[in-house]
């Protein structure tokens, strides 16, 4: 009902196939070893990316021309960078950049997008406006807007968050709205209405906390997918900008160096790799736990550096 | 029915493949055999092979072997005809006598209007010849003579007209180019080169052929003077942007010539027995300082940062491996030394005071306001040397941010005096010290001295090169105390071909004519 | 179903706008200029202004946003400033090799999934069937441009078997075509494959589960013949519709996976193209891919309609 005219929305082919990933992923077996892998790799690199920076021996940007591309050693046990950097140090100073990049858009996305899907749900002629603009940025594949964005408001940390939140921000909108229309029609609302609640308070204290779990769960994906597409575009030289550490950017320095210093590529994509699949297995999981009815909601992934 | 259905979405797959195949073999062609090809790998694509409107060295490159010059060098540096018979310098003249029976590729042949419609376009359009040039013009005397008309004798003008570096002033048809805004780029390309274009595949190749009836010169071929021969059918330029790939390929021998190799790759290329790896000093690695705005328009502030780097060291960040740098003190390349050498500043190159630097800085009223060294990550020598820099500052307590573009961000805000405080920029050589970009008054950093003004006419206006290189000593000596830049040093570009090919030599860019493959 | 389909083209107005808006404002909002990158290196800034000039640049920006939509909705996207060529021409010449590398991808996708599907859904609840599973999870969790490095390592740099970057056009011989879109093509369809195999296991559970195949078994057919002949053939329908879905995703996901291989297709075209500010060309292939993108869901809807009767297109 709620998708009539939008072009992005999940056909019902689309419907299938979702629904066909989400039965696998439903079997108890799966979720409840889901959440346990995620939440410790979770954990993991949140560790790594606080306490990691104290335990390691040297600057992120500390440069000793003379030692440049040493393979794995005693005194550097992931070897060094071409600029003679300890590649651990900058791994684990770069596990604090996705991480925190990573989060913050979680959260941003969080609240634009929770505010934007239920005030559209609420406001029809609002839910025309933000849903055209939400299609019309979701048309647009995601890599090419991240790239594009970040081209416009240049090589900042701040900047990767802002454009990675425009891209982003649209996929939790819908999600939320899709929710919060079911929870709209559903009497106690009416009778809310019909007693005079103010709308403010009907969106925040009575829609809105029944749109959290599904919420929580894009949340998390989003967290993946942004640590992915944070990690493409430093890669392609468009993100995070050098020589701050970041996971992206070690792949970018390595990528010219591939035929000389396989580790520059190897450890910092094993830890993208580790980080991705830690945080899908923890969103699978909070989902089977928080959300049973989940097939109400349809998760909507952004195929961006994918 | 739902067989029905199968078949239509099979239909629909198979229709796509064969429509992409159908695609790819259109432009196919008849490929020669008999003198074989040359593939040659190149870091970027032009924009254009009209070297009148564009600056890229690359540009230069690829186009000398569709368009020739009227003058050139030999192996030695000494300027030579080409497509002039012979020239005649006489005060603010030179008279070019052209040589007889020489056609473009489409069969015309070139004559005096060619000459002057393409050497007066490239006057009013092109960087260095408004500079060199400003107020001349070519004229016609007869159908195989034209007379260059100067405001003023000028000792470097064979130099700049023999110049196929880049802004190369290349002699074009003059039906090309009639009734044509002068601005506008030329999108045919014919010439008179030893190959002529055949097609550019945007974002791959260019590719280019033999012209059977090039009109070569008699004496035996020196550097770029000389017989040119096309002794290869096909000359394919590949654009490979990514170093690894370049340096892949030519191991696996898919080109036979790449440029502009990683110095990291050094010891792969060397291993292999199937490639020879070369490399020429190309590059000036310069800081900027704006010299409009902000700290460094005091001088003392520039005297400060060269206390505090270790020039060296960033010629190393930048170019790795001794055998690939020079530690040049003079402004410019150290191979041109025979014909442009100072020794002032020599010893005092390898320098570094941190205290001086700290007590200079003091001096030029810092304190502690952020400085902004502008690179971009797009250039590996250019940002390498950046950290570096970055560094070094640091240590003579400058609190340095460096801000890192893109390039065509970089290139848009290095023309703002409001953006930076220090860049650092590899240069190209060039044939006389009044081209390099750091004496223009309009280029980054924005130099602007009487005084430069005053040792520039007189390099130029010597009544000849002899005369002008006494003068490069007062250049040198400027440069060394106003700072309008400071050199770190020359850097080499590194090239490699495989063992097939007869030779390969670089002189302002590599040469592809009188080069066989017998791969 | 007309109706339908005349419906979904008229909401396409609206976002296509909306994205003809976006993507013309941040680029135009972008620093960097095109003139700039043109004339090379040295040029001086009185060349940059003449040349800013005569691409129009100079005018304001609505002036310029209405000058290129006014012909964008016939079709033409205009010239591009770098390349020799319209931004039709420059689509067209890219097109050829993504297209090329989306299909190899899918082709690579189906041979490793719908075998190891089958033997999964064959061998339920197995070590095999969770050792399939299992790499099918990581394959989605592996971002093609990562396994692309790791590709390049191990096969190009390691083992040397195959080059590890550069495109071959099919005139010069299938195998040289195929050779150098192999490891693109596997990057790129890793995640597809991954995709392909879970939904034929799936598919082909719930058909071995049917009636009519416990029937068949009943009757002592032979296992092989239930399985290729009944059931892999009614498992079908929505392996086809993954594979129509993820196609779209191919195509675009080509941007990063071309740049690491060197391909000269429309993604290496559009990260040219931001690298020289070639305005019109960005603009003109952002909104074909979009295009592209929005058609081809459309059509996979309506084709699921068609093929199974049971899908209604009309919306309550």
């Amino acid at each position: 009902m709620e998708d009539i005219g939008s072009t992005l929305t999940l056909s019902d082919a689309r419907k299938k196939l979702k629904k066909e990933q989400q039965q696998l992923l439903k079997k108890r077996f799966f979720s409840n070893y889901s959440m346990m892998i995620g939440l410790v790799i979770v954990t993991f690199l949140v560790l790594l990316s606080v306490i990691g920076p104290f335990l390691v021996s040297y600057g992120p940007l500390e440069m000793e021309v003379n030692n440049r591309l040493q393979a794995p050693n005693a005194q550097h046990l992931l070897g060094t960078d071409n600029f003679g950097r300890d590649l651990l140090t900058r791994i684990v100073y770069g596990a604090r950049a996705s991480i925190s990049v990573g989060l913050s858009i979680a959260i941003i996305t969080s609240i634009v997008g929770l505010t934007m899907g239920l005030y559209a749900s609420y406001y029809k002629r609002l839910d025309q406006i933000l849903m055209r603009i939400s299609d019309g940025l979701m048309a647009i594949p995601g890599i090419l807007l991240a790239i594009a964005l970040m081209a416009a408001l240049g090589p900042k940390v701040e900047n990767v968050i802002i454009a990675l939140s425009i891209v982003f921000t649209p996929y939790v909108a819908r999600i939320v709205r899709s929710a919060a229309l079911v929870v709209r029609e559903q009497t106690y609302i009416e009778a809310m209405k019909a007693q005079g609640a103010s709308s403010t308070r009907i969106i925040w204290l009575h829609i809105a906390p029944n749109v959290l779990s599904p919420l929580i769960v894009q949340a998390t994906f989003i967290f993946a997918d942004s640590i992915i597409t944070e990690a493409a575009l430093s890669f392609l030289g468009a993100g995070i900008p050098a020589p701050a550490p970041s996971w992206g950017n070690i792949l970018y320095d390595g990528k010219v160096v591939i035929f000389n210093a396989w580790w520059m590529t190897v450890f910092p994509g094993l830890l993208i790799i580790i980080a991705v699949i830690g945080l899908n297995a923890l969103g699978d999981g909070l989902r089977d736990v928080m959300d049973p009815h989940y097939k109400k909601v349809k998760r909507k992934r952004v195929k961006t550096a994918k | 029915m739902k067989f029905i259905k199968y078949a239509l979405l099979l239909s629909a797959l198979i229709l796509a493949l064969a429509g992409c195949s159908k695609d790819e073999t259109a432009g196919a062609d008849a490929k020669g055999t008999s003198g074989g090809d040359l593939r040659v790998a190149v870091p970027s694509e032009p924009p254009t092979l009209d070297t009148h409107v564009n600056t890229t060295t690359i540009s230069s490159n690829i186009a000398r072997n569709i368009f020739e010059t009227l003058l050139t060098f030999d192996s030695k540096g000494e300027i030579q005809p080409m497509l002039a018979e012979s020239y005649e310098e006489d005060g603010n003249t030179i008279t070019f006598k052209l040589r007889q029976g020489v056609t473009f590729h489409n069969g015309e042949e070139m004559k005096a209007k060619d000459v002057i419609a393409s050497m007066n376009r490239w006057i009013n359009v092109s960087g260095s010849g408004r500079e060199t040039f400003k107020g001349a013009s070519f004229k016609e005397l007869d159908e195989y003579t034209v007379l260059l008309e100067m405001e003023q004798p000028t000792s470097t003008a064979t130099l700049v007209l023999a110049y196929s570096g880049g802004e190369a002033p290349t002699i074009m048809p003059a039906s090309l180019l009639e009734g044509k805004d002068e601005k506008e780029r030329v999108t045919e390309y014919i010439g008179t080169g030893p190959f002529q274009f055949k097609d550019w595949k945007q974002n791959q190749q260019i590719h280019m052929t033999k012209f059977e009836d090039y009109a070569a010169r008699e004496e035996p071929g020196d550097g770029l003077a000389g017989k040119r021969e096309a002794l290869v059918d096909n000359l394919y330029i590949i654009f490979v942007p990514d170093s690894s790939t370049r340096v892949a390929g030519i191991l696996s021998g898919e080109y036979d010539v790449v440029m502009e190799l990683p110095i990291d790759n050094v010891d792969q290329i060397k291993a292999s027995k199937a490639v020879e790896l070369k490399s020429v000093p190309r590059e000036l690695l310069l800081l900027y300082f704006n010299k409009k705005e902000g700290l460094f328009t005091n001088q003392i502030a520039r005297d400060a940062v060269n206390a505090a780097v270790k020039k060296e060291d960033v010629l190393k960040a930048a170019f790795v491996n001794p055998d690939y740098y020079n530690t040049n003190h003079h402004v410019m390349l150290a191979n041109q030394e025979t014909q442009w050498y100072s020794d002032i500043g020599k010893d005092e190159y390898g320098a570094q005071d941190i205290e001086l630097a700290k007590k200079l800085f003091e001096e030029a009223g810092y304190n502690g306001e952020e400085i902004r060294l502008m690179t971009s990550r797009d250039y590996d020598h250019m940002y390498n040397a950046s950290i570096v820099v970055q560094e070094q500052l640091k240590k003579a307590g400058v609190n340095v941010k460096l801000e890192v573009y893109d390039w065509p961000t970089f290139s848009e805000r290095r023309n703002d005096p409001n953006a930076f405080d220090i860049t650092i920029i590899t240069n190209k050589g060039k044939v006389e010290p009044t081209s390099l970009v750091w004496s223009r008054p309009t280029y980054v950093g924005w130099t602007d001295s009487e005084e430069l003004e005053g040792i520039t006419s007189k390099i130029r206006q010597a009544p000849s090169l002899e005369a002008a290189r006494g003068y490069y000593d007062e250049l040198q000596a400027f440069f060394l105390d106003y700072k309008p830049a400071i050199k770190m040093g020359d850097g080499d570009m590194l090239f490699a071909g495989r063992t097939s090919l007869s030779q390969l030599e670089d002189i302002d860019g590599l040469i592809f004519w009188n080069v066989s493959n017998s791969k | 179903m007309w109706s339908y389909i005349f419906k979904r083209l008229l909401s396409l107005i609206p976002v296509l706008f909306i994205v003809s808006i976006v993507i013309f404002s941040i680029i135009h909002l972008t620093p960097g200029d095109p003139a700039a990158f043109m004339l090379g290196e040295e040029a001086t800034a009185e060349q940059i202004a003449e040349t800013k000039a005569r691409l129009g640049l100079d005018l304001p920006i609505y002036v310029q946003y209405f000058n290129w939509i006014k012909k964008a909705i016939v079709g033409d996207l205009g010239l591009s400033y770098h390349m020799n060529m319209s931004v039709n021409e420059a689509i067209m010449s890219h097109i050829g090799p993504t297209l090329s590398l989306a299909i190899l991808a899918e082709i690579v996708a189906l041979c490793i999934a719908i075998p190891l599907g089958i033997i999964a859904a064959i061998k339920r609840g197995t070590a095999t069937d969770q050792t399939v599973m299992g790499f099918s999870l990581l394959g989605m969790a592996i971002p093609s441009f990562l396994l692309a490095l790791f590709l390049v390592l191990l096969v190009g740099v390691k083992l040397q078997w195959l080059p590890v970057a550069g495109y071959r056009p099919l005139e010069n011989g299938l195998w040289e075509h195929i050779k150098y879109l192999i490891l693109p093509a596997i990057s790129l369809g890793s995640i597809q494959a991954a995709l392909i195999a879970r939904m034929t296991r799936s598919s082909m559970l719930e058909v071995l589960n049917t009636n009519y195949i416990k029937m068949a078994r009943a009757k002592g057919v032979v296992e092989r013949r239930i399985i290729y002949n009944h059931a892999l053939q009614n498992a079908f329908l929505p392996i086809l519709t993954v594979i129509g879905i993820t196609f779209g995703g191919l195509v675009t996901g080509a941007v990063v996976t071309e740049t690491i291989f060197n391909i000269p297709g429309i993604g290496s075209l559009i990260i040219n193209s931001v690298a020289r500010r070639d305005y019109t060309v960005i603009q003109g292939v952002v909104l074909f891919v979009t295009f592209l993108y929005v058609i081809l869901n459309l059509i996979i809807d309506i084709l699921y309609g068609v093929i199974d009767p049971r899908v209604r297109l009309e919306e309550k």
